[in-house]
């Protein structure tokens, strides 16, 4: 009770500050007022009675004071003063405090920003419920020659062997994405669709917010088409109706029944699907050897991941005898993998870049702090002179770099929030989850643990300072007669780290930028992909049953495209250059290959029409290109890249004329096509296999059309060619509308999005650098005034002057460059990932870095270095006090 | 005039607990009674008594109210709480043991 008793007077005198105030003076004026009667009782007139009592009291104010001391929750309201005395402080030097909080602000908004892209790409949990326990199972990639495609998935055999077999999953739920054509619902429209098994939705415990979701049923070859909604497309197709349920929409031509709608909180990996589809799996005709989606599971509580690799790898032999010949391994991983992939490493190199901006940042306040500090030094020996203890001060100055930190926190929040609308405008294409990146409580969190963390450190400065001279005397509160050796070094360490920490990020994106260059000369198969519009559209089996009849609807559209104003060339093609299709077949060489003792290689098949290398520029090294006539009347020909050429023949020309193809049926070698970067700009060309549109072997009912125009991107082009194609059949969407150059920018997306992120924090850097040697070299200009007034008027020469400066500035910048360049060739191996076309330790790059930064560096020494050289002797002898 | 005694650090607690243990009074009759009973050789100051009075409270070990004077003015007086009664108690007994240890150094030594 008594406890309680204290806590409410405490939160008495804390809250009701008003009511107790006047309680206090209300009781002492009556006490004032019994004196007085009483001295009235005593025989003195009135005046004088109130006069002889008050005197007999003696300060009532300060008696006051002490009764409000006992009363106050000491520690609280000690805090208020020392902010508002801190914000006095702040606000009377405004130059100290812009540049803190700006610089400050830098380095946190930066580190804010990617560290919320880090925290929402990497580090926030699936939305799914007990994420932890949710694996994506893949096998160790096979490689199957050529720079990609590498086989890790799953096919129907893997799939039912491990769901029958296992001991660790408590379900296993296939799926893979495709994209679907929906008519029926205003424009035709191509839409992403997500396939799934009958466990992927209940392992995920994502329920339908309508309806139902896929049965064992469902998933049956040959079973009723049904089909569930994305609320997003729900919404945007249906306006949410409630009773959209058994409804039918009509996907490539197939009437789908709405069986459920999922909840607006479903997101799923890294795909956002309009519509879900049951992946139909048909137990009884398993094919012996095939890849082609994606598994995910539950583990069993308490299943670690080496006991599910380990379960993975006892099944492996299981699998079908063709199996044995890919030699897999197990690779049961965390799901949230499959989310963020290889971005992991970029993400955490970005974070530690701007750790450094941060680092930079903070030395470059730390020394601002030292040289106020200096300037305060008098400041602080009165106050400790009049009363002040040693820990009131620190108190005092630890709120002073608290209030300077928030400031920063604050504007720094702000700066990330321009930086993450940077983020998301370069960065859709790189960074999954994208919607999911904001500054929320977690972020806030991180960024005050920032603030107040500096807060501690900057404070302690000064204080550490004020520890160093013991008790600050007022003695020496006067000039400083010889600058403390010990603090001077201080400073000068502060400036070498931030040189070279400005150092390294500048190395880092000089590297990146040297790479950007290499891929922008990279001949990547196509010339001006700014003039050639892409996009593809797919012939549905009941437009067209017949393989011929679906190649000539797709002939007789791009003729009605050539027909378009403008256009030059128009061309089809499976796929394209760079477009990230991926599809690997085995493909015997005639002569070369034994057939069937061994898997030949995998090459890259794609199909093309006539027309197609014409429009986006691929020249042909030797032979020619299919034709119409050989389309049509089925030739058993085939065309090939200069790599895979090359790779057999030595020279191109001596492709013409061989076989390839299989056994049962060898297509000749008619034409060979000058290299294609497929696989990205970086990487080296990629071996094709180009097949004629109508072939058994590999033909796509979707086709890429490459159009080339002047008028590319004009308004208005686009919804000509759209007419053209619906005047030949309205029912047909096009999707994946975008230009060869947009297919180009995104293959670099990943490496432009490191770029720019690295050169604005290395560009900070360098910003905060400067300021940093600047600053530094005016307080010692300052500092030295009285030397250098003395120096001048004994004769010196204002050059030599100058000349002692810049040795100390150029000193301190050469040791900072010196020990950046080590830093930099000990760090930028962690980059050698994400370069193309220059090493790690580019001699170029290092020394033009040195270099600028060295110049740079000069300036900044030279500006104070020039004033200092120019003041008068007189003034510079009178400066001092 | 003599100049009153200065009071022992930490007797002026118990001299206000004491002086309020029979009924509760205010500020200024605190001071007059403790003035009266010493016979004038106790002359607590307005400058601690108010302070002490302030930390007692803080302590919960007495309780204010503002009532009426027979005079009809308002005052605040302080009264004991049930834990400064404990505290009177323990305050008292400490005393005497301090003031009969002293009396015993000062007669024998």
């Amino acid at each position: 009770v008594r406890l309680l008793d204290k806590l409410r007077l405490r939160l008495r005198s804390l809250f009701r500050r008003a009511l107790v105030e006047r309680e206090l003076e209300a009781e002492l004026r009556f006490h004032l007022d019994q004196l007085v009667e009483e001295n009235i009782a005593a025989g003195l007139p009135p005046s004088e009675a109130r006069a002889a009592a008050l005197r007999t009291i003696g300060g009532m104010a300060q008696f006051q004071e002490s009764c409000r001391d006992t009363r106050r929750l000491n520690l609280l309201e000690d805090l208020a003063r020392d902010l508002q005395h801190a914000l006095r402080v702040l606000r009377r030097s405004s130059g100290f405090t812009a540049v803190a909080v700006l610089t400050l602000a830098l380095g946190i908004g930066a580190t804010t920003a990617i560290f919320s892209v880090v925290y929402g790409v990497l580090l926030k949990p699936l939305p799914f419920s007990e994420p932890d326990r949710l694996v994506g199972v893949w096998h160790q990639p096979v490689r199957l020659g050529g720079a990609a495609g590498a086989i890790q998935n799953h096919g129907p055999a893997t799939y039912f062997v491990y769901r029958d077999n296992n001991q660790v999953f408590e379900d296993l739920g296939a799926w893979d994405t495709s994209q679907v054509s929906v008519i029926g619902l205003g424009e035709p429209e191509r839409v992403q669709a997500l396939s799934v098994g009958e466990g992927t939705l209940p392992l995920l415990r994502v329920r339908p917010l309508l309806g139902r979701s896929f049965d064992a049923a469902d998933v049956q070859p040959g079973g009723p088409p049904r089909v569930m909604l994305s609320h997003g497309y729900w919404q945007r197709r249906f306006g949410g109706a409630a009773d959209v349920l058994g409804k039918r929409v009509v996907l490539d031509g197939v009437a789908n029944e709405i069986i459920g709608v999922l909840p607006a909180s479903f997101v799923f990996l890294r795909t956002s699907p309009a519509l879900l589809q049951p992946l139909r799996l048909d137990r009884a005709n398993i094919p012996n050897l095939s890849f082609g989606f994606q598994v995910l599971a539950r583990l069993k509580p308490g299943v670690t991941l080496a006991q599910a690799n380990a379960d993975l790898a006892r099944m492996i032999p299981l699998l079908p005898p063709a199996y044995g010949r890919y030699q897999l391994g197990p690779n049961v991983r965390p799901l949230v993998e499959d989310v963020t992939g290889n971005l992991d490493r970029i993400l955490w190199i970005l974070m530690a870049t701007v750790g450094f901006v941060l680092l930079i940042a903070c030395a470059n306040v730390a020394n601002l702090f030292l040289v106020r500090a200096e300037g305060r030094h008098r400041e602080l020996a009165v106050r400790a002179v009049l009363g002040a203890s040693r820990g009131r001060i620190a108190r005092q100055l630890v709120a002073e770099s608290l209030v300077l930190t928030l400031a920063g926190g604050l504007v720094g929040l702000m700066l990330a929030q321009l930086a993450l609308g940077l983020v998301r405008r370069l960065a859709p294409v790189v960074l999954p989850r994208i919607e999911d990146i904001g500054i929320d409580g977690v972020v806030l969190l991180f960024t005050l643990a920032l603030a107040l963390l500096a807060a501690v450190a900057f404070g302690l400065v000064p204080v550490l300072r004020l520890g160093a001279s013991n008790a600050p005397t007022l003695k020496e509160g006067g000039r400083p007669a010889s600058e403390g050796r010990r603090r001077q070094r201080a400073r000068n360490a502060l400036v070498v780290a931030q040189v070279a920490m400005a150092l390294v990020l500048l190395i880092g994106s000089g590297l990146m930028i040297r790479t950007f260059v290499a891929l922008w000369q990279v001949h990547p198969g196509f010339v001006r992909p700014e003039a050639v519009q892409t996009f593809r559209i797919r012939v549905p089996r009941a437009l067209a049953a017949e393989q011929e009849q679906m190649v000539r609807t797709h002939d007789r559209i791009a003729q009605r495209l050539r027909q378009v104003a403008g256009v030059q060339s128009v061309g089809l093609a499976s796929s394209i250059t760079l477009d990230g299709e991926d599809n690997m077949n085995p493909i015997f060489v005639e002569h070369v290959h034994a057939p069937y003792q061994k898997l030949p290689p995998h090459r890259r098949f794609k199909s093309v029409g006539p027309g197609y290398f014409e429009t986006v520029g691929s020249h042909l090294v030797a032979g020619r290109a299919f034709s119409w006539t050989d389309i049509y009347q089925a030739r058993p020909v085939i065309m090939v890249s200069e790599q895979l050429a090359r790779e057999h023949w030595r020279e191109p020309s001596a492709a013409l004329g061989k076989r390839i193809g299989y056994p049962d049926g060898w297509s000749q070698i008619i034409g060979v096509v000058g290299d294609q970067h497929d696989d990205g700009l970086g990487q080296p060309p990629t071996a094709i296999v180009f097949w004629p549109l109508l072939n058994n072997r590999y033909s796509s009912r979707t086709l890429t059309y490459t159009i080339r125009s002047s008028r590319v991107g004009a308004p208005g082009f686009l919804g000509e060619l759209r007419q053209a194609v619906w005047s030949v059949n309205p029912d047909l969407p096009l999707a994946d509308v975008r230009t060869l150059e947009q297919i180009r920018d995104d293959s670099m997306a990943q490496t432009s999005f490191v770029m720019v992120i690295l050169a604005i924090a290395a560009s900070v850097a360098l910003l905060l650098g400067l300021v940093g040697i600047y600053g530094v070299i005016a307080y010692v200009a300052t500092l030295r005034k009285r030397e250098i007034g003395i120096r001048l008027a004994l004769g010196a020469q204002p050059g030599h002057v100058r000349r002692l400066l810049l040795r100390q500035g150029l000193a301190l910048t050469g040791t900072g460059i010196a020990l950046g360049t080590a830093v930099s060739l000990a760090l930028t191996p962690v980059l050698s990932a994400l370069l193309f076309g220059v090493g790690t330790t580019d001699p170029l790059t290092y020394l033009a870095v040195s270099v600028g930064l060295g110049g740079v560096a000069l300036l900044a020494t030279w500006l104070p270095a020039r004033r200092a050289s120019r003041n008068s002797p007189m003034v510079a002898l009178r400066a001092e006090g | 005039m003599a100049k009153p005694t200065d009071l022992v650090q930490g007797t002026l607690d118990l001299l206000i607990l004491k002086t309020i243990s029979l009924e509760p009074k205010h500020g200024w009759a605190i001071a007059k009674r403790i003035q009266q009973v010493s016979r004038e050789a106790l002359q607590v100051q307005q400058g601690s008594l108010y302070p002490a009075l302030h930390r007692l409270e803080q302590q919960a070990w007495i309780k204010a109210t503002w009532r009426e004077t027979e005079a009809g003015r308002m005052a605040k007086f302080y009264a004991l709480t049930a834990a400064g009664r404990k505290q009177l108690e323990k305050e008292l007994e400490s005393w005497t043991r301090l003031s009969s240890a002293i009396n015993l150094v000062i007669r024998e030594a």
